[in-house]
């Protein structure tokens, strides 16, 4: 229960201190935009030529995508961070701060 | 001349460093290749498909695929990471002391990370593309030409990623290697060939620099481009590497007078 309630601390002074630079903040959101427009794009290309993969039309493509980016998106807001720097601190030595 | 050799030759050995990394790194590289064989594999079967340049078929699509994901192992560089990260933490301060040119320098640090990857993660996709997924092979003069865009694909890739990595000093935030990536993904052909864009994504492309690395040199490998076409597209190259170039110096300049600024 404590560990929970540090967490919930930790994870409310990330977002503050994500928040603190609206710009910055702004651009974040606009680049992912594209990311997801992209991946949407090139979807669309790839089906517009072949109307289906294996039976799997555009509409049902879109589906799964989307289903997975709805996973990756709830698992990446509590754990994306450490993972993606989980290697830098190691290699740098900068675990030992902890 | 020996200085620069030393810092490909360091950069080389920190690939070797961890292991495990590496190991993982192929694997992945592996399954997104055999993802996408298996991709184009189910689209194609029914037979080849005519686009706008001319009838695709498996065969060419296979390989196509491998060797992209062979380019795209030498593609990959975290000129731009590297680059934030030091003049976030003030490492660039050392770097200008440094009798090195930083730009030399970085590209060193980069060629010593290709040559691992050529070794390392190239040779092993060429060794599988050939045994098992057999792949096309060219004529010797395709091969040739293939080569040149291949090497000036490199220097642009980085010339480009060096010129977003100079941003950082006005605007800190690795943003940039996240754009480069995401249009990459795009433009370059490196998942999808041009031959499949409706005609106004390729007019987009025809403005970015991505094309030529990516779907030029894997067309020239094929030859499924036209001889005068490809020289068009090397002079292309040819016109990107001297603009960017250009570019990079103008910044450069500009950077080291706003750093020299905030340190006084």
């Amino acid at each position: 229960m404590r560990t929970l309630r540090l967490s919930l601390r930790f994870y409310e002074a990330t977002i503050k201190s994500m928040l603190e630079y609206r710009l910055t903040t702004l651009i974040d959101i606009l680049i992912m935009i594209i990311n997801f427009s992209v991946g949407y794009l090139s979807t669309w290309v790839l089906l517009s030529k072949f109307q289906s993969i294996q039976g799997w039309t555009l509409y049902e493509v879109f589906l799964l995508f989307n289903i997975n980016m709805v996973a990756s998106g709830i698992s990446g807001f509590f754990f994306s961070e450490p993972c993606a720097q989980w290697n830098k601190w190691y290699s740098k030595g900068s675990l030992t701060w902890y | 001349m020996k200085k620069y050799l030393k810092f490909i030759q360091i950069s080389f050995n920190n690939g070797l460093a961890y292991r495990v990394e590496y190991f993982v790194g192929t694997f992945r590289n592996l399954v997104i290749l055999l993802v996408q064989l298996a991709v184009w594999k189910a689209l194609l079967t029914a037979g080849p498909v005519t686009t706008g340049s001319g009838v695709v078929t498996l065969r060419e699509m296979t390989t196509y695929v491998v060797i992209s994901s062979m380019i795209g192992t030498l593609l990959t560089v975290d000129v731009i990471f590297n680059m934030n990260d030091r003049i976030r933490n003030g490492q660039i301060g050392m770097d200008l002391v440094k009798p090195v040119n930083f730009q030399t320098y970085t590209f060193c640090n980069m060629l010593g990370q290709n040559m691992f990857s050529f070794l390392f993660q190239l040779l092993p996709i060429l060794v599988i593309g050939v045994i098992f997924v057999g792949i096309e092979l060219p004529s010797i003069f395709n091969f040739l030409l293939f080569l040149v865009t291949l090497i000036n694909a490199i220097v642009i890739m980085f010339q480009m990623n060096y010129a977003l990595g100079l941003v950082a000093f006005w605007y800190m935030r690795g943003w940039q290697s996240t754009i480069v990536w995401i249009l990459n993904r795009l433009f370059s052909g490196r998942y999808i060939p041009l031959w499949f864009f409706p005609p106004i994504l390729v007019t987009i492309s025809y403005f970015l620099p991505l094309r030529l690395m990516y779907f030029v040199p894997i067309s020239i490998y094929l030859g499924t481009m036209a001889p005068l076409d490809c020289l068009y597209s090397i002079l292309q190259q040819f016109a990107w590497m001297l603009v960017l170039y250009g570019m990079t110096r103008l910044m450069w300049r500009a950077a080291i007078k706003k750093l020299v600024i905030q340190g006084g």
